[in-house]
Order: structure tokens, then sequence, then C-alpha cells
């Protein structure tokens, strides 16, 4: 009696949540969730589709595009808007003296200089708001590290910096400076370096080299030569975790700075440059101590040619995946991986369509294109003089 | 729970009117400040157009469900409230399993309550968005109208979707 009772409430369910209000919901679940669930009934699958074309996937992050010495010592940031995986849209740019775009996180952006003293200084950015603040000298400021911005999008933020040299392998121990929003001030600190023992296994001759990091949930994930390293915010603890590799492996790229790494579905991804393509992997548990934690998603093949303009008026053919064509940023909302391809454009490939479109041009003759780089950005207006940033 | 209209401090109304709505499923009576009630579009209406007696009817919501749209109306009718504050009570209103959020979403769009039906039909989606379709179409007691072969052959359109999940 009851079970039949619980069937007739949930007929009545959906009868009454059909179908303008199951829009209302459908609407709110992220693409791949949305994409499976046209496997629930035809008229799911229906609505599902419908509701694809009648209001596309939104989304509030694009791409920042840096460009070094657009004039002697002026540079230019250029902010993106994304609004499908093939229509992208300029929507501002300034020019700045500060040299070095070194990272982009939830609507943030922290700038880097290097003084005649051979110091680095840094300025952290809210370019929604032109908001420019100068940080405080960092300590050792002379040694040269990765700058990370660990941001929520929301509460205070971090810069979490640390340089390869100061990694002590046997011990596992990393001596980092951490710049805290609220106090507005550098802590130096010795922190503590888990499985340290598999960089001692090195292959790959890019000790210094970090790929972009992704910050999510807490953590901070960066590409570090053969493995991932992670970052604990609440702990302060760092731990290797070493990179999976599929027998195709390139051996060592030659272009280490790439995206490798970004979250989706909460989970982190990891970008495997092959000799085909790239193979895509989940990162699947966090919490215990196996050391194969990864699982295979999909493989891209990227055989397919796209047309790059090179300089003026010629267009040549180039393969995505080879040479400097990298991918450097990820949509979370559109599934939409972008690749930077040399003189100064961007492409996209969608996951859903499995299909390639030249996005961006921002290269000119002339200009020092090889020191451009490419961020994904969140359109975020971040107050960094509200109180919530400094309290 | 019927619950009696506050005096605030700083109410700067004289007369302070109220209105009482009945849950028509369980009779259920709650008497809220007029103000509070007019949040909703349909209330708004009946008492703009002098449809509403003494006692507002409200049919197909249950005391339980009609609780927490009142709960929402009243936090969200607080001049002195911030952003953050109103975020968190929202959290703490919509923070119910799936079954209480369908009718809570089925409320928030009878009474016509723009804010309600954006916090519950999100929480809803934030809630549905790891699931397996299977749980999905129980959850909404979805007919699979799909042969084995059918459904097969939708996932195998879309993949991508399915892959490194479960």
């Amino acid at each position: 009696m009851e079970e039949r009772e619980s069937e007739e409430r949930e007929a009545k369910i959906f009868e009454d949540l059909c179908p303008e209000l199951m829009e209302v919901v459908l609407s709110r679940v992220p693409l791949v969730t949305r994409t499976r669930l046209k496997c629930v009934s035809k008229s799911w699958r229906h609505l599902i589709t419908s509701l694809r074309h009648s209001s596309p996937q939104t989304t509030s992050s694009g791409l920042v595009i840096f460009s070094k010495k657009v004039e002697p010592n002026v540079h230019q940031s250029s902010l993106i808007e994304v609004r499908d995986h093939q229509d992208c849209n300029l929507y501002d740019s300034f020019r700045h003296k500060f040299p070095w775009l070194v990272d982009s996180c939830n609507g943030l952006l922290l700038y880097a200089n290097k003084e005649n003293n051979n110091n680095w200084t840094y300025c952290i950015s809210s370019p929604l708001l032109n908001q420019w603040l100068i940080l405080p000298q960092r300590p050792k400021s002379w040694i040269l590290v990765r700058e990370t911005i660990a941001f929520d999008g929301h509460n205070p933020f971090k810069i979490i910096c640390f340089s390869s040299q100061e990694v002590d392998f046997s011990a596992g121990k990393v001596s980092c400076q951490i710049f805290l929003s609220q106090t507005w001030k550098w802590k130096e600190d010795e922190l503590t370096l888990l499985n340290s023992n598999l960089l001692l296994e090195r292959e790959c001759c890019y000790m210094d080299w970090f790929g972009p990091s992704v910050y999510s949930s807490g953590r901070l994930y960066w590409a570090w030569c053969s493995s991932m390293l992670v970052f604990y915010e609440d702990s302060e603890l760092f731990k290797l975790v070493r990179l999976p590799k599929s027998k195709t492996t390139k051996k060592c790229t030659k272009y280490p700075l790439y995206l490798r790494l970004w979250a989706s579905e909460g989970r982190i991804h990891y970008c495997e440059a092959t000799q085909e393509g790239y193979c895509i992997w989940i990162y699947l548990n966090d919490d215990d101590d196996d050391e194969y934690e990864w699982q295979a998603k999909r493989s891209i093949m990227l055989d397919r040619s796209i047309e790059v303009v090179l300089w003026v008026n010629k267009t040549m053919k180039a393969r995505v995946g080879e040479g400097m064509i990298q991918p450097c940023a990820f949509n979370e909302d559109l599934q939409v991986l972008y690749f930077q391809v040399p003189p100064g454009s961007i492409v996209s490939y969608s996951f859903e369509t499995q299909k390639m479109e030249k996005v961006w041009d921002y290269g000119k003759p002339g200009e020092d294109y090889f020191m451009s780089h490419v961020f994904p950005f969140l359109f975020n207006s971040v107050n960094l003089v509200s109180k919530d940033m400094s309290n | 729970m019927a619950s009696a209209p506050e005096n605030e401090k700083n109410a700067s109304a004289p007369e302070k009117k109220t209105l009482t709505l009945k849950s028509m499923i369980n009779n259920e009576e709650f008497v809220v400040d007029e103000h509070v009630a007019l949040q909703s579009v349909t209330i708004k209406n009946m008492v703009d157009s002098d449809c509403a007696g003494d006692v507002i009817p409200v049919p197909t919501i249950s005391g339980e469900i009609l609780a927490l749209v009142i709960e929402y109306c009243k936090n969200h009718a607080n001049p002195s409230a911030s952003e953050d504050d109103l975020k968190k009570a929202d959290a703490g209103i919509v923070a119910k399993d799936i079954y209480t959020l369908i009718d809570l979403v089925l409320a928030a769009n009878f009474l016509d309550i723009k804010g309600l039906l954006e916090v519950t039909s999100q929480k809803i989606a934030d809630s549905i968005k790891d699931l397996p379709h299977q749980d999905v179409r129980e959850i909404f007691g979805v007919e699979n109208d799909y042969t084995p072969e059918e459904e097969a052959a939708v996932r195998a359109e879309h993949d991508w979707a399915f892959e490194g999940f479960p």
C-alpha cells in the first residue's frame, strides 16, 4: 500500500514539475550532467536538447591574454569574454608596467617585476574594478619562486611562493613564503612535503618549471615534471602524487609551461601529451595513499589540421599538439579546452562536439608574441579593499 | 505552527496589517504580516484585486512547506538583514532532502516568489548533478520510455559526458 502511494506521489512530481519548472532546474545543472540526463526518458531528452538550443550554456569564465612589450617597457593584458565554444569577445584591454603576469585565479591577477636590485616585487590586481595593489616586500625576494594565488572568489586570498631550490627532498621539507591578505603580511614557513622521494627518481630536466596551477576546494595543484604537487591550504601541507602515463606518452615536452591540470565536476583532470594528441585523466582519490589514483578518461586525437594566420595575409596549416601549440585554459561550463597557437591565435576544442575552431587572433607582426601567455580568467568583481579581504 | 506578528522596535507603520495563510492540505493556519506575505506575487495579486478574504487558502502546499516559505519571506522582508545573512539563511532553508525541495520549488512556483524559486532550483540542481541518470529518473518518478537498445544508443551518442563517470 505504502509503495503504491509513493509511486503515485512520484508520478505526480514529474507531472507537476514538467516542463517549465524542470527547465528552470535543468538549466542550473552543469553541461556534462545535463547531457547524461538525456538518458532519463524521451521527454527529458527532448527538453534538454531544446534547452541547449533556446538558452545556450552561459559562462563567466573567459581568458586573459598577456602580451609582453607592446611598446618599450609597456605590456598589455586583455580580458576575453567567452560566449560559446566558437565565439569570443574582447572585454577590456589595459597596459601596465609590470612585465610578467604570473597567475590568474577566480578574478584576481598577480603581476611580478624584477627590480634593478634583483628583488622581485608583486602587484595584485582585480582588473574588473581596476584595482592594483602593490604587495609588501617578499622575504628572500631575490630568489626566483613559483608564485600562486589561492583564492576561492569571496574570502581572503593567499599567495603561496616556493622554489624548487628550497626543497629538501630527503627531509621532505619545502621552505615557502606565504602572503595573507587578512594581515597584508608575508610569513615564512618550512612545510612538510609528503612523497618527496618521487622527485628523486626524476626523468625530467625542467626542475624549475611548473605548469599553471589549479585552485579547487582549498587545494592547489601543479604539474611538476612527472608528478603532481598538491598543497592543502588548511593543514599547510604539500604532497606529491605520481602522474599517470600512457604507452605513447611524449618523453619530455619541450614546453612544460602549458596547461596540464584543470578542475571539472569537482575533480582534477590531467592532460598528458601523447604521440597522437592528448590523453585526459581524472584524479580519483585524494584521501588515501594509493599510488595509482588516476583513471583514463578519454584521448583527444589531434591529427586535424587547422588554419592559422601567420604574419600578414599568409596562412599555414598547423597540427595542434605540435611544437608550441599547447593547451592554455579549460572552460568547465562549456567543456571547452583552449589551445594557444603561435604567433597569436587561440583555438577551442569542444568536448561536446569534438570540433576545433579558431576563436581569437591577438598576434601582430613585430610584437614579442613568443612572450604572450594565455590564462583562464573568471569575470568576478573582486573588491580588494573591502573588509572581507583584509579582516 | 501559527505565529503572531512580531513587534519590531523600528516598525514604521503605525498599524500592522496581517494576513492568514491556510494550507488546504492539512488546514494549518499561519498569521503573517502583510508586507511579508506580499513577496508572493500570487498573494499580492489577490490582495490588490480585493480577492483576498481574511483567510487566504493555499491549495496543494502542506503546512510544513508553507512554514519554510514564510520563513524565507520573513528573512527577506527584514530591511536590516545583510546580503551575507540572507545567503546563510537561504542555505539553511534549502538544506533539506530532495523530496522536500521538490515540494518547495512547486510552492515557490505557485506562489510566484522568484528568489525562493531560484535558490531551491539551484539546490535541486546541485543535489542531482553527481547522480546517475537512473537515480534521477527514480527521484522524479519519470517513466523510462526507452527500450534498452534506445537508451544504449543515446548513451553512446553522448559518450563524452559519461567518460570517467562510474
